[in-house]
């Protein structure tokens, strides 16, 4: 290693980008014509200083200029993206993932896609020591142009789950953390025949277990307070779910104007507990085009659980945090209860070729048993900016920057905020 | 995809950091001219001979049968190699799902806008084939009917574009930015060179937004003691090129694919500054936006920054523009027959645009610097000529001059102009001597170095006050 470094060292300064320190050495190639250089001049002097300032910083870039050369340059030019539809899709990618996020633990991991019609796998993985391990293979099938048939199978441990309690007034300085282990699978078909529209019929086993841990200084959820339903014992659900969409734009749905509306019913149950419930979700979107890429959406989402026998496990109850139309500026899980509605206002713009900035301001809350509780001066209002790339979740790279506040009759209070940044999926 | 990540991320860095300055191109001779090169040449091609660009006669119509070699393999647009009837071989490119004929038509009649400004192209010409031209072994059928497919059938036959396989051997893409340590004569950083710098203004002209390494091709030349030619291949996604999406197709030319300096404007205003992009269009059918677009010579971006662009200044620019005013109308036209439009409309609308866009870059460009050029003692005299009027830009008679000799005295120099040509009488024929010629409403003045009579050279400062 202690050999290498002076190599590197002057691989760095003599090669042919120019490098400042190299720029000054230089003299003799470029001179021209039997002409000195141009360039020792006053400013040259009064930029030596901060170049030598820079040089470090040019040579941890430079050298992954070269690295990247070394393993890109051979996999040949881009894709002229003229005249023409996108280019086809490599057959196999394996791409990277990170996310990063204000109290959560972080991760690292990979993501990969094998493209062989009519078959499409893809895997994840996300690790961060014992704290985070997730991973995740998925399969789909297409049956005929527009009707796929999708398998998936999980399994995933992460201690930095937070819980404040159920209810609209759940308050954010009790938060607990728990672990949660989960492991399942899902088998469903989809529909899709009109522009976005969608049809999807699922069947989904997952067996969840729960833990409670300490993180970073905030007390584990089993010090804290008396376990929800099913904490202890962890469940086992089996959810039955059909989803309808009708949505009137293409398949970059984000990036038009129009609408749509979805319906969601749940059928569930808890293998261990002996529990069942009913859940619907209703979802409806309308987005106008201000101007050529700007565009203001208005949506809400309005959940339901009703229990038909026995006690829901915590987890299979309604969430709010962590997404657009779900409160973003608060954590993922935030908030539970049997009820939930959101009224999200959207407005998004061009910021480059490739991707968006959004700013949504959404109001909302959880609520009880047939939104009892419901009050407007319950909601908690949630702003957050985005930024995103237009691409799907193997391809994205975004921030969000958001916060949340009490409810309105509390005050409205700013006490919570999030930052995340992500490569892939977004953190949830 | 390591050209699109160092264009787009490693070379602006890198750059950033090195806090170069402005540093001028350093491949300029005493006249403030680029000397021929490997690199460029400074021909002067007769507007007759502008339709066949880098094409000798004989290359010309090359004969059928057409024997296919192998398929094209890197690109969108299918294509085939082939050997024609005498031996030559090219590559045979059609205009595939995009717009009809642009891809072709932009293919050779850049190249051969790109030959008269003074750069190594290969022959590029548009043709017209039948089925049964081709000849091809059986294993290559499917490739074969997929070109067929893809080129558009006109009344004419089939339409592509057939580019000449370049003479020599072929040695892969040159470099943006350093020099090739593998050619002793590449002694020039490549982002000094102005010709490479100029190219940003050429390729504006055109709207040829992919400057990509891999559009270059170095060539041996000769036997053991050739040299390194350098060329510009593939000129097909000039002239309007569209894009699998509206928003792409918007912001071509406008914005390179990244840029952080109008993302973080548009994150911090909230998208509310006026941009070109966010305007919608109205888009030809064959030329896209080419023709309908407003042009901003200085605002046109390509994909991504290759190198020398970014680093181009006003006397680049200048260059730019006096090369690019050797191109008259008639010039235009001749190189737009190349395109063997179906509609004689399409090419009057290019030859319309491409009109309108020089003059744009002249306009802007000859009027920050002194437009003189040529200077030639005659005797007393010294003579220089007014691209700009010669140009069409501004009427000769609306031009007032003025001549001064600054060395070795300081006294004013009578002036004359017929049309473009201006002359100061007085000069000194013996010694040295330095003359400004300067034009009213002109920034700087052209600024003349003579020695015992003979001009030895030429300089144009910026903005400098007339003594």
């Amino acid at each position: 290693m202690s050999r290498a470094l002076p190599v590197l060292a002057v691989l760095l300064f003599t090669s042919s980008a120019t490098s400042p320190a190299a720029a000054q050495l230089r003299t003799t190639r470029e001179a021209y014509d039997g002409r000195p250089p141009p360039d020792h001049t006053a400013e040259d002097a009064a930029l030596a200083v901060p170049r030598a300032l820079l040089a470090p910083f040019w040579g941890a870039i430079r050298a992954g200029h070269l690295i990247s050369e070394a393993m890109l340059a051979p996999l040949g030019p881009p894709p002229s993206s003229m005249d023409a539809a996108e280019p086809a899709p490599p057959p196999f990618e394996v791409l990277p993932v990170l996310q990063l996020e204000t109290e959560r633990t972080p991760a690292i991991g990979a993501y990969a896609t094998l493209r062989a019609a009519p078959w499409l796998l893809r895997g994840t993985f996300q690790h961060w020591d014992d704290r985070r391990l997730e991973g995740a293979l998925s399969i789909q099938f297409d049956v005929a142009p527009r009707l796929s048939v999708l398998g998936r199978g999980f399994g995933a441990s992460r201690a930095d789950r937070i819980f404040h309690g159920l209810g609209w007034d759940a308050p954010a300085d009790a938060r607990s953390r728990y672990r949660h282990h989960r492991g399942g699978g899902a088998l469903a078909l989809e529909s899709r025949p009109w522009r976005a529209s969608r049809l999807r019929t699922e069947l989904a086993l997952a067996r969840h277990g729960f833990e409670g841990v300490a993180w970073g200084g905030e007390p584990s959820l089993t010090a804290q307070r008396a376990s929800p339903e099913g904490f202890v014992r962890g469940v086992t659900l089996l959810e039955a779910r059909f989803v309808a969409r009708l949505d009137d734009r293409g398949p970059d749905a984000a990036a038009r104007p129009g609408g749509a509306i979805e319906l969601g019913l749940t059928q569930g149950a808890d293998l261990d507990g002996g529990a069942r419930w009913l859940r619907v979700d209703a979802t409806s979107e309308a987005t106008a085009r201000l101007a050529p890429e700007h565009d203001l959406t208005l949506g809400g989402w309005v959940t339901a659980l009703a229990p038909t026998g026995g006690e829901t496990p915590f987890v299979a109850l309604p969430a709010l945090g962590g997404q657009p139309g779900r409160l973003a500026g608060l954590l993922a899980g935030r908030l539970r209860g049997e009820t939930a509605a959101v009224l999200h206002l959207r407005y998004r713009w061009g910021i480059s070729e490739w991707a968006d900035a959004a700013l949504h301001a959404e109001l909302g809350n959880v609520f009880g048993p047939a939104f009892e509780g419901f009050g407007l001066d319950r909601q908690r209002l949630s702003v957050s900016m985005s930024i995103d790339t237009l691409a799907d979740d193997a391809h994205r790279v975004g921030l969000i920057v958001g916060f949340g506040t009490d409810p309105l009759v509390r005050g409205a209070t700013v006490r919570e905020g999030r930052v995340a940044f992500f490569i892939g999926s977004p953190p949830s | 995809m390591w050209d699109a990540g160092e264009g787009v991320f490693f070379r602006p860095a890198l750059r950033a950091l090195s806090l170069e300055g402005g540093r001028q191109a350093v491949n300029v001779n005493a006249l403030d001219e680029v000397p021929d090169s490997s690199w460029f040449e400074a021909r002067r091609v007769p507007a007759a001979e502008m339709s066949r660009g880098a094409c000798a006669p004989s290359q010309l119509a090359p004969p059928r049968p057409w024997r296919v070699l192998e398929p094209k393999t890197d690109g969108v647009q299918p294509g085939l190699f082939i050997e024609d009837a005498r031996g030559r071989r090219h590559l045979l490119k059609t205009d595939g799902a995009g717009t009809p004929e642009r891809s072709t038509a932009a293919d050779a009649v850049g190249a051969a806008l790109m030959h008269a400004l003074g750069y190594h192209v290969p022959c590029n010409q548009v043709v017209f084939f039948a089925v049964d031209d081709l000849r091809f072994p059986p294993r290559l059928r499917a490739e074969v009917e997929a070109v067929i497919a893809a080129a558009t059938p006109d009344a004419r036959g089939r339409r592509a574009s057939l580019s000449a396989l370049v003479d020599g051997e072929p040695l892969g893409p040159w470099r943006y930015e350093g020099v090739w340590p593998s050619d002793p004569n590449d002694r020039v950083p490549h982002e000094r060179r102005r010709e490479l710098r100029a190219l940003r203004w050429f390729f504006a002209w055109m709207d040829h937004l992919d400057a990509r390494e891999h559009n270059t091709l170095m060539v041996w030349r000769g036997a053991e003691r050739g040299h390194v030619e350098h060329l510009l291949i593939d000129f097909g996604d000039a002239f309007g090129a569209g894009a699998p999406s509206e928003r792409r197709r918007a912001r071509m030319g406008r914005t390179s694919w990244m840029d952080p300096t109008a993302t973080a404007e548009d994150v911090l205003t909230l998208g509310l500054l006026p941009r070109p992009w966010f305007v919608a269009r109205e888009a030809h059918p064959i030329l896209g936006d080419f023709a309908t677009e407003p042009f901003d010579p200085d605002g046109w971006r390509s994909h991504y920054d290759p190198g020398p662009f970014a680093r181009a200044d006003a006397t680049d620019a200048a260059w730019a523009a006096r090369r690019l005013a050797t191109l008259t109308d008639a010039h235009l036209e001749e190189a737009v027959r190349a395109a063997r439009f179906a509609d004689p409309s399409t090419a009057a609308l290019l030859v319309a645009a491409l009109r309108t866009r020089r003059d744009a870059i002249l306009t802007r460009h000859l009027s920050g610097r002194s437009p003189l050029t040529s200077p030639r003692a005659l005797g007393d005299a010294l003579c220089l000529d007014d691209v700009a009027v010669r140009a069409g830009l501004v009427l000769a008679r609306a031009r007032e001059d003025f001549g001064r000799l600054r060395f070795p005295s300081s006294r004013g120099l009578a002036v004359s102009r017929t049309g473009e040509r201006v002359c100061v009488r007085g000069v000194p024929t013996e010694g040295y001597a330095v003359v400004d010629v300067r034009v009213r409403g002109v920034p700087g003045p052209a600024r003349v170095h003579l020695r015992d009579g003979r001009v030895v050279g030429l300089e144009r400062p910026e903005g400098e006050a007339f003594p």
